[in-house]
């Protein structure tokens, strides 16, 4: 396989974590505005490629963190701080949140944290239930050619 | 279909199918039995030796060389692995990755892992993965339909 594919493959394994992020971080970045009618908020175009930016991290992060073999604890703590990082980062470099009140940063930094931990969870339960399934088929494929 | 099976002391063995008409399923049913009784041979240390599908844990290709992963020994296959794949097609063996199969029959456990595939513990203790491309067939080939 060429370079430009592999990179291409990295970049595809990522997209459903960078997309699920984005959505996330653009939500919270404009629901304060049209719940407090007093506040204007809209999208700015660089803005809105910094938040992309941040999330392709976040994606690129769990591609190359949560790949391996292994589904373990540490890689999803690993990957986790990562994203908190990135996210602390971003925002704070370039102050997001500057006309919000603090409270909703630390909402915002508190519920991407709680994602994760949704993350990992979910992703535990799904490979734990995916693997009963495969040894059940296993487990009957084996007897019934045994019965032949 | 009614199956009998006439255990014999002497004599060569053999199989006899009564069918009124030689539709699809009695034509796999001899592709399978054809196939079954297929040998593959294969080389080590200049002896060629006659395995049958399933004396063969795994296959691998490593270098346009085809190796063939018993219980206890490694051996040159001098067939392609594709060759390899399609005679071995209604056997246990099946395809697992782009230089790999695997016979399904000597696999202990299997286990879900991130990004579609499969990670495989043969009873022999070696680990194989199944990559995304081929773990829907994998699956479809245990019975498991999306």
């Amino acid at each position: 396989m060429k370079k430009w594919q592999e990179i291409f493959l990295f970049m595809y394994e990522s997209k459903a974590t960078a997309g699920m992020y984005f959505i996330a971080f653009v939500f919270f970045y404009l629901v304060l505005g049209s719940i407090d009618k007093s506040m204007q908020t809209s999208l700015q175009f660089w803005t809105c490629i910094q938040l992309f930016l941040a999330c392709l991290l976040i994606g690129l992060g769990q591609v190359i963190i949560l790949s391996k073999r292994d589904l373990t604890v540490w890689r999803l703590i690993l990957w986790s701080g990562w994203s908190l990082f990135i996210t602390i980062l971003f925002t704070e470099f370039f102050s997001w949140f500057a006309g919000y009140p603090n409270w909703y940063r630390y909402t915002f930094y508190g519920a991407i944290t709680l994602s994760f931990i949704i993350f990992g969870l979910a992703l535990k339960w799904k490979l734990n239930k995916e693997t009963r399934e495969l040894n059940m088929a296993l487990h009957h494929y084996k007897e019934n050619i045994d019965k032949i | 279909m009614k199956v009998t099976v006439e255990y014999i002391s002497t004599g060569d063995q053999e199989i006899v199918i009564k069918c009124k008409k030689m539709d699809s399923t009695i034509q796999s049913l001899l592709t399978c039995i054809k196939q079954a009784d297929e040998k593959i041979f294969a080389v080590k240390e200049r002896e060629i030796f006659v395995l049958h599908s399933g004396d063969i844990y795994y296959a691998e290709s490593v270098d346009h060389k085809v190796f063939l992963y018993t219980k206890s020994d490694v051996l040159e296959c001098q067939d392609s692995l594709l060759n390899l794949e399609k005679s071995l097609h209604y056997s246990d063996i099946v395809r697992i990755g782009k230089s790999q199969l695997v016979n399904l029959m000597h696999i202990q456990k299997l286990k879900s892992i991130l990004h579609s595939r499969i990670e495989i513990t043969l009873t022999s203790g070696d680990k194989l993965i199944v990559s995304r491309h081929y773990s829907q067939a994998f699956k479809n080939k245990l019975g498991i339909n999306p």
